[in-house]
């Protein structure tokens, strides 16, 4: 009855760690990819008014002119990269449409592409979905979970067509600062392969500036961005973002976009339209308070004795939970039904995640304090 | 604008940046008009309710997130 391709990518190692957690009473979980905040009432408010005045029809498959012009406008003051609204911008049902239209544009069957590992749970299947080839880089805890250029060199073919980036990273907080990036960017103009590269935890970037992978002009062309409101404006369920790229690839997307999806929806577009104009000051609030947040669990974890570096984006941290002997989904499971925490193994990011585990602090300091409590209690019971 | 019932006739919300521009707007265009014999003005301080939903500014906490989610 299935096809081939629904058989063959795999079910996420999330949904089966949700299915456990969720089963249970009185978790507390450190296990969630999404803010705690409530969208800014601004944000709201508009959406709310755009239903009120009856703008409730499709836009342009693209979506919004204005939407699309202040993202653009907003990409090059941020992030100083200039993209034309017109014919480079392509508002989409969040980032994860964004990948997969990204994707499915530039993959033929028996194409190889190269993926980070650990890495979001929703790219290697998504090459699988389009028959590519996955091929997979093993990120190393020593260099932070960068990328770099032996290892970047190491995994190009002649049947490499792209490669997907994600800094800074979920799952593992890892970033890329703009000297990171200078030292890869010429592997990647030598070998004309695409880069897509997912930025969307891009404005959650602490005492490191952010570095947009498209702001090097050498190899913009060859850039496919992929960014949202999700996670800087706390809009996760509202399910928008956008893809930026050079004309040909544009269209191209915007052909299986406008197949697929039509347009985003409407009040979400008016919503975020909103958010881009007014709410920047709300979006530097919720980075200053992960940031202290992030100081806070770093220590605790590396206080109880399990490695963690200091991540310079996200709200993720990555601890090494070897010296415990356990392995992450181990690890994950006891610690479920001994201290009642949630968190997530590092095998559901790929298998170099094994021996870590993913702590989300999108919560409240109270709530930290109390999980990172119970987690010591469980380390110090299982330590060799 | 509203026809309402009780001491005043109409109630008009009026949105605007700062007191001064609302002050202004109230003293230009609307104690102007034909018919207006007195206006009295309300200034919104702090809004705590909208349409049922609370707005404090420390939200955060307690919301509906599911337990584990990618």
């Amino acid at each position: 009855m299935l096809s081939d391709r629904a058989k063959i990518i795999k079910p996420s190692g999330i949904r089966k760690f949700f299915d456990l957690a969720s089963q249970m009473e009185g978790v507390i979980s450190l296990g969630v990819g999404e803010p705690d905040f409530t969208t800014p009432w601004r944000i709201r408010e508009a959406a709310i008014y755009s239903i009120e005045k009856g703008r409730t029809f499709y836009t342009a498959n693209r979506g919004l002119i204005e939407l699309r012009r202040e993202i653009c406008q907003y990409y090059k003051d941020r992030f100083h990269v200039s993209y034309d609204p017109e014919k480079e911008c392509i508002v989409t049902v969040g980032g994860s449409e964004g990948i997969d239209i990204a994707i499915r544009a530039i993959i033929n069957p028996g194409d190889e592409m190269i993926v980070l590992d650990p890495g979001y749970v929703a790219y290697t299947p998504g090459v699988e979905l389009s028959e590519g080839i996955p091929v997979a880089i093993t990120l190393r805890q020593e260099d932070e979970f960068k990328l770099t250029p032996e290892l970047l060199k190491a995994a190009i073919t002649p049947k490499t067509k792209a490669i997907l980036l994600n800094y800074p990273c979920n799952p593992t907080g890892g970033f890329m600062t703009r000297d990171d990036y200078a030292k890869i960017v010429p592997i990647l103009k030598e070998s004309g392969i695409i880069v897509i590269s997912d930025e969307i935890y891009g404005e959650l970037s602490y005492e490191e500036e952010f570095c947009s992978i498209a702001s090097f002009e050498e190899i913009k062309d060859q850039c496919i961005i992929i960014n949202g409101f999700s996670k800087a404006f706390a809009m996760t369920g509202w399910r928008l973002g956008y893809v930026l790229s050079n004309p040909i690839l544009s269209k191209a997307m915007t052909k299986i976009h406008q197949y697929i999806i039509m347009s985003a929806p409407s009040p979400a577009q008016y919503g975020a339209l909103e958010g881009l104009k007014y709410c920047q000051e709300d979006v530097l609030k919720m980075r200053d308070s992960y940031m202290t947040r992030r100081n806070f669990v770093v220590k605790a974890f590396n206080d109880m004795g399990l490695e963690t570096f200091k991540p310079q984006g996200a709200f993720y941290v990555f601890p090494c939970i070897k010296s415990t002997g356990l392995t992450s989904d181990e690890f994950c499971e006891k610690l479920l039904e001994d201290q009642k925490v949630a968190c997530v193994p590092g095998t559901a990011f790929g298998p170099a995640g094994e021996g870590f585990i993913r702590v989300s602090y999108a919560y409240s300091i109270e709530e930290l304090k109390v999980a990172t409590e119970k987690i010591k209690i469980f380390v110090e019971k299982y330590r060799k | 604008m509203y026809l309402l019932s009780g001491e005043f006739e109409f109630v008009a919300i009026v949105k605007g940046k700062t007191m001064q521009q609302v002050a202004h707007f109230v003293a230009s265009k609307l104690a102007c008009v034909e018919g207006v014999t007195g206006t009295t003005t309300f200034f919104v301080l702090k809004q705590y309710k909208n349409n049922g939903v609370v707005l404090i500014e420390d939200e955060d906490g307690k919301n509906d997130r599911l337990v584990v989610t990618p």
